[in-house]
């Protein structure tokens, strides 16, 4: 049977319990849109007086409502749209360099081209037709080289993001490693370390958007960072990711651990804006390039031959336009009238023999001819670079339609984090409510503990 | 299901965002009139459209230089025409000056009109069109003809394009109508013709009869030759103008939105976006601790 003094004590009891329980609620609301707040329950559990006897309240607490499963489902699709967004920002901006509106690129210049050649035909003899048959293929030329350091740059600009995201990488390892070890000391003395445990999901969520991880969280909870097959952090302990080229001019992805060891992960990395990035810029961009490069070798080849076939108004034969490419790799990059050519309309060479010099066409009608011509095997010279900005286009409509897909499940995976750990302000107004009200009964049963002791006091 | 303040504020995010693309592309398709702007847009119509304008481009030319060709033509045409009437009066003064009735002051007088009409017959052997001379094969630098009537040309042919690996002659054929090549050297018959009237060669005029009649006869077939040759450019000039016309109609159907449509689909973006917000603004009014 109770006493006025354990009453006293249970209504003591309730108001710390309810106080703290409004203090976690106030917590919640406060934090509701705090990026990476994973919400708390104030934990109350009856107290313990004895051997089959409760009474009173006790606040054993803030429960993180954290769980695991919608987490790491998080991590997993953070990774996967990083990858997509990493990608479509790679892409994106390439049509100015393959396929730029007006007449500056590679279509519109060869039509220039061809028209030229069309006024060459119409009259062969003429120095102006011939001139501006020369400045139409140096043009031509270099609409090639233009989008082929257009490309090679968007290259070069990707691995200096590709190092930047490294970095900001390697700086959020550092950090998720020195939260490791002040949880790991702090659940040791029996403090879940909620706070600590907040900022290290949110880092361990910016880090799987750059490179795609797994998480591991270890009985002493500290958590063990995996990517692409090496360990970015266990315990204490921080590696850092190193990007560079590798032979071919490739991405090179490594992981240095704290001992100094590098581990290569290049081909494990197909996640998060690293994966993206490095997709884009080793298979996409890559492959554009060479089918720019073929088209080049191609065209300078196509061309060449036929020009070298006619001859030029002072009688000679077998001259090239443009200067001959040793291989397809490399041709757009090189493309260039030959130097021998440069300045020089007599060289054109419009007639079919010396025969028909200096009016004839025959040679300018051939020319002509290769606009409307398969190159190779492989097409005329539109149907190729339209085909090739339409890889480009298929190229940067599949990103899209990535990160729409990504966006959705990545939505769906936080919707199922939120309904276990964000902060709904009515639940929490009515808890407030409620532990408020709580809080006032309690201050009733002191109240009445107290009349009952003034009582007993008075009558005594 | 629990549904948070952070999933209300991303879904009404996620459908403002949406309601903003939506609008910004069809605004953007209605301002420019274009469906297809860039590879993205419709990857396959992109390179399709480059096609076409290439064809396009590679159309115009040829009609340009069809036009050029069909200009130059009807000028050696005019003059082979020109030619053809000075044989025509060679032939009148002929007979008549093969009648023995004729005097030799009279055959002298002709033999003065015949020697200026051979020099008008030189000069229209000299014609120059855009490109140079016409009648000189692709000797386009240079007069034909010298003043002693001797061909200095060639009779090769300049061509012009009417389809892909399809070409026909432009320049008529100067050898042919002038020279030897053709069957008779008219300027060398007109000059005989002249110098027998001004020896009042009496046989010579009329052995010179026939010969004139065969040049009459070589310029009216070099005339229709090049006539034939009008008739292909005119003929391809309208397949190239068709060929052209529907090109250009594919593209714009390739790349051109329908205004119709497209202001149908603004309107629809409109409204969505102020559906969005309103939704918006309701879901932000729930925060608002004042109506808890």
């Amino acid at each position: 049977m109770g006493s006025i003094s354990s009453l006293l004590s249970i209504a003591q009891g309730a108001l710390s319990a309810h106080a703290a329980a409004v203090d976690i609620t106030g917590k919640n609301i406060t934090n509701a849109n705090t990026p990476g707040y994973v919400r708390r329950q104030a934990l109350l559990e009856t107290r313990l007086l004895g051997r089959d006897q409760s009474g009173g309240v006790v606040f054993n607490g803030p429960l993180r409502m954290s769980d695991r499963f919608a987490v790491a489902r998080v991590l997993a699709e953070s990774g996967n749209y990083g990858a997509a967004l990493g990608r479509e920002n790679a892409l994106s901006g390439l049509e100015a360099t393959l396929a730029p509106e007006g007449e500056g690129g590679i279509s519109g210049r060869f039509s220039a081209f061809f028209s030229a050649v069309s006024a060459l035909g119409q009259n062969p003899n003429d120095t102006t037709a011939r001139s501006a048959f020369l400045a139409r293929a140096g043009e031509l030329a270099d609409s090639f080289r233009t989008a082929s350091e257009g490309l090679t740059q968007r290259r070069s600009d990707l691995q200096g993001q590709a190092s930047d995201v490294a970095d900001e990488v390697t700086s959020r390892l550092g950090q998720i490693a020195d939260l490791n070890q002040q949880i790991a000391q702090a659940q040791a003395l029996g403090d879940g370390a909620p706070d600590l445990r907040d900022k290290r999901e949110l880092l361990v969520r910016e880090v799987g958007d750059r490179m795609g991880v797994k998480a591991l969280e270890e009985d002493n909870g500290s958590l063990t960072l995996l990517s692409g097959g090496a360990t970015l952090v266990s315990g204490g302990n921080a590696s850092s990711i190193e990007v560079g080229l590798d032979p071919q001019g490739a991405l090179s992805i490594g992981v240095r651990s704290a001992s100094g060891n590098l581990s290569d992960v290049t081909t494990n990395v197909d996640s998060g804006t690293l994966g993206g990035i490095r997709q884009a810029r080793d298979t996409d961009v890559v492959a554009l390039q060479t089918d720019l490069d073929q088209l080049a070798f191609d065209t300078r080849n196509a061309i060449n031959a036929t020009h070298a076939s006619g001859f030029g108004l002072d009688g000679v034969t077998g001259r090239n336009l443009f200067t001959v490419p040793a291989s397809a790799v490399g041709a757009a990059a090189s493309f260039a009238l030959d130097p021998a050519m440069v300045g020089q309309p007599d060289r054109v060479a419009a007639a079919g023999s010396a025969a028909e010099l200096p009016g004839g066409n025959s040679n300018a009608l051939a020319l002509g001819a290769i606009g409307s011509q398969s190159l190779a095997g492989l097409g005329d010279p539109a149907s190729r670079i339209g085909a090739i900005a339409g890889k480009l286009g298929i190229f940067q409509t599949s990103a899209a339609s990535a990160v729409d897909l990504r966006e959705n499940t990545l939505s769906m995976a936080e919707t199922s984090r939120q309904q276990a750990s964000g902060v709904s302000i009515e639940e929490e107004m009515v808890d407030l409510t409620r532990y408020q009200r709580a809080f006032e009964a309690s201050m009733r049963v002191l109240k009445v503990a107290d009349e009952l002791l003034q009582g007993l006091v008075r009558d005594l | 299901m629990r549904v948070t303040d952070g999933m209300r504020q991303t879904a009404t995010r996620e459908a403002q965002s949406l309601a903003v693309e939506r609008l910004q592309r069809a605004t953007q398709q209605a301002v420019s009139g274009k469906r297809v702007q860039a590879p993205q847009d419709d990857p396959t119509g992109f390179a399709r459209i480059t096609r076409e304008g290439a064809s396009v481009e590679r159309w115009q030319s040829r009609t340009g230089a069809l036009s050029l060709a069909e200009g130059d033509s009807q000028i050696a045409e005019s003059a082979l025409a020109s030619a053809s009437d000075i044989f025509s009066r060679l032939k009148e003064i002929a007979v008549q000056m093969a009648d023995g009735a004729v005097s030799a002051t009279d055959r002298a007088a002709s033999a003065k009109e015949v020697t200026e009409l051979r020099q008008q017959l030189v000069e229209l052997g000299n014609t120059r069109g855009s490109t140079g001379f016409l009648f000189g094969g692709t000797m386009t630098d240079t007069p034909p003809f010298d003043a002693a009537g001797a061909f200095l040309g060639n009779d090769n042919a300049i061509a012009v394009e009417t389809s892909d690996g399809v070409t026909v002659r432009r320049n008529a054929s100067g050898a042919n109508a002038f020279t030897v090549a053709g069957g008779r050297d008219v300027l060398a018959d007109v000059q005989a013709l002249a110098t027998a009237l001004a020896t009042d060669n009496v046989a010579g005029i009329q052995s010179s009869i026939g010969f004139v009649g065969q040049g009459h006869d070589q310029l009216v077939r070099a005339r229709a030759e090049t006539g034939i040759q009008l008739d292909r450019m005119k003929l391809a000039q309208e397949v190239a103008s068709g060929a052209t016309l529907a090109l250009q109609t594919a593209t714009a159907h390739d790349s051109e939105i329908d205004v119709t449509e497209a202001f149908s689909t603004l309107s629809d973006a409109q409204q969505a976006y102020e559906r969005s917000i309103e939704i918006s603004r309701r879901t932000l009014a729930m925060f608002d601790i004042k109506n808890m």
